[in-house]
């Protein structure tokens, strides 16, 4: 996967707001075009308000995350690339095609939507053995029964779909995006709403699919997902691409990312000149919310704040992270 | 293809309360009919079978019908967002609209069809008025047809196809067609009536429009093919839209 973002452009419309681009493309990678799921400079917009600005990724086999917040515009890249959405500039091409009005590519690739649709007077089997004969399968039945054994819902497979929990029908979407054994595979939020045992077996049946050589693009909110299950990671902030490339490099530069904590204890003020002498604190600031306190070095200020406020005789009453979420770090990862 | 998509649609259409009620609706002129037959027959019962199917079938039962059917066939799902499924399948369009056709035309036409017949053998059945009613039932065919393809495009091209099919028929069809003479060449139900009027052996139904059996005709197809090209135009078009 690479992350080349021009650092010129097509003026964005009105209310694309200000942003600073992305970093530069890492100098090794795929040569671009050449993977299965490609973004070359595109963009969406509805209106004046802009879902996806100057976007440009590649994806190759494996696992990877599209990690954003809630309206961030990863359903809005994922609808593009699986030719729901056209891009209102640049280019989306999926196995080397645009997908967009092009229905013959739906032969290479499953999609699992957001919204768990699925016609609830049909039961699961039939659900997905009606996805099998769309798709032109001449044994249906058979293909639909070994998607459902992938998801592991065979006793539920004759009930009903409106009978189905929210889990079941997550399983049910993917048997019938499976059922044709597509080498792409475009997931929307494949997690929500799932239980944890559910999560888990969606984790492992996501894994199990990419070590069988399939391209798996998954979109999430939630950053322990992606961690848990992709191998690369796109970060997407207000419709841009904030990072992109290997988790663990992504989560360094999360980790390393300034922080503020808001500490009560029974003397802030001392408390806040003791943090000061030391080095593991930046910026402390006494304000009517308590203490606010700045740090680089998280590690460090979780060993020297209870140990100085020991030395010093100050108790603890509340340590708590001002702005811990992930919105605050998607939004420095654009600013470096 | 077109089969699988047409016999999932049919299972739509008829899995739902939508489909008793319209069952409903289509036997009131059956029960009136009835009723009218209990109190005794007498008179013209040609012009008793004309003057009753013509406003009944082929001005309110026909089109509500088609409207609530074609508007459903496709533009339900589009509603609740199963239609996705359908979409990100390998399928030409025009497979697509082919297959809600032939789900949703048979539907209107066999429940208003039956419900003419039955209306029409009720009122003069015995009296020498079949021919005339099979007449009826062969408009309410050729009416089912254009209707339902006409909804099935409006309900791809807008969220508020009830509403917009509801006022055609209604305003355009039922009262401006009626006071303009030349509105109804762009009028399903005169297309429909002037059809009945060239079948019906009596020639009762005649004198009821002034649109010519030609113009009819090829009004009827106009409408079929353009309906149908709009329909296929518009979804090979049509976007999800995304969730965030």
């Amino acid at each position: 996967m690479t992350q080349q973002t021009p650092g010129s452009g097509p003026p964005p419309p009105p209310g694309a707001g200000t942003f600073v681009p992305p970093p530069p493309p890492p100098p090794s990678g795929p040569s671009p075009g050449s993977a299965p799921i490609v973004l070359l400079r595109a963009s969406r917009w509805y209106g004046n308000v802009v879902a996806c600005n100057d976007v440009t990724f590649e994806v190759g086999s494996g696992i990877t995350g599209l990690l954003g917040p809630n309206g961030a515009g990863k359903s809005t890249i994922l609808g593009m690339i699986a030719g729901l959405l056209p891009p209102s500039a640049g280019s989306v091409t999926l196995l080397g095609e645009p997908a967009w009005q092009h229905p013959d590519v739906y032969r290479r690739i499953g999609l699992v939507p957001e919204r768990e649709s699925v016609p609830s007077w049909l039961s699961g089997q039939a659900f997905v053995r009606y996805s099998a004969q769309l798709q032109g399968i001449p044994d249906s039945d058979a293909a639909a029964q070994a998607a459902i054994r992938t998801v592991d819902l065979v006793d539920a497979a004759n009930r009903r779909t409106a009978t189905y929990s929210k889990g079941m029908r997550q399983r049910i979407l993917l048997a019938a995006a499976l059922v044709h054994d597509p080498p792409v595979l475009l997931l929307d939020e494949p997690f929500n709403g799932l239980d944890p045992r559910q999560r888990l077996h969606m984790m492992t049946l996501l894994r199990n699919l990419a070590a069988a050589g399939r391209t798996i693009l998954f979109s999430s909110h939630i950053l322990e997902e992606v961690e848990r299950v992709a191998d690369q990671v796109l970060v997407i902030y207000a419709g841009r691409l904030a990072a992109s490339g290997d988790f663990r490099a992504i989560r360094r530069l999360m980790i390393d990312q300034p922080h503020t904590y808001t500490v009560h204890s029974s003397d802030d003020r001392r408390l806040a000149a003791t943090l000061m002498a030391g080095e593991a604190v930046m910026a402390a600031e006494l304000s009517d919310l308590g203490l606010q306190v700045r740090t680089v070095d998280l590690a460090r200020f979780g060993r020297r704040l209870p140990a100085l406020a020991r030395e010093s005789g100050i108790s603890l009453y509340e340590v708590r992270p001002t702005d811990e979420s992930l919105e605050s770090v998607f939004a420095y990862l654009v600013r470096r | 293809m077109i089969g699988t998509i047409g016999r999932v649609t049919l299972q739509a259409l008829l899995a739902r309360r939508r489909a008793l009620l319209m069952l409903l609706l289509a036997a009131v002129p059956v029960l009136i009919a009835l009723l009218s037959r209990l109190r005794g027959s007498s008179g013209d019962a040609i012009g008793q079978t004309a003057d009753a199917l013509e406003p009944m079938a082929i001005g309110m039962l026909l089109p509500l019908t088609a409207l609530v059917f074609g508007t459903a066939a496709l533009g339900a799902e589009i509603e609740d967002g199963s239609a996705i499924h359908l979409l990100t399948k390998p399928i030409a369009r025009w497979r697509i609209v082919t297959g809600k056709l032939i789900a949703a035309v048979p539907v209107v036409a066999v429940l208003i069809g039956a419900s003419t017949l039955l209306t029409g053998v009720l009122i003069g059945g015995e009296r020498g008025a079949m021919g005339v009613t099979l007449a009826f039932v062969a408009g309410v065919v050729v009416g089912s047809v254009l209707y339902v393809t006409l909804f099935v495009a409006l309900s791809i091209l807008s969220s508020r196809a009830l509403i917009i099919g509801l006022i055609y028929v209604a305003v355009w069809e039922g009262t401006l067609a009626g006071l303009f003479e030349g509105t109804r060449v762009f009028s399903v139900r005169q297309y429909v009536i002037s059809i009945v009027a060239q079948l019906d052996p009596s020639d009762r139904v005649r004198s009821a429009t002034t649109l010519d059996w030609t113009t009819a005709v090829l009004g009827a197809v106009v409408v079929f093919v353009v309906a149908f090209g709009v329909a296929v135009w518009a979804l090979r078009r049509y976007q999800i839209a995304a969730g965030d």
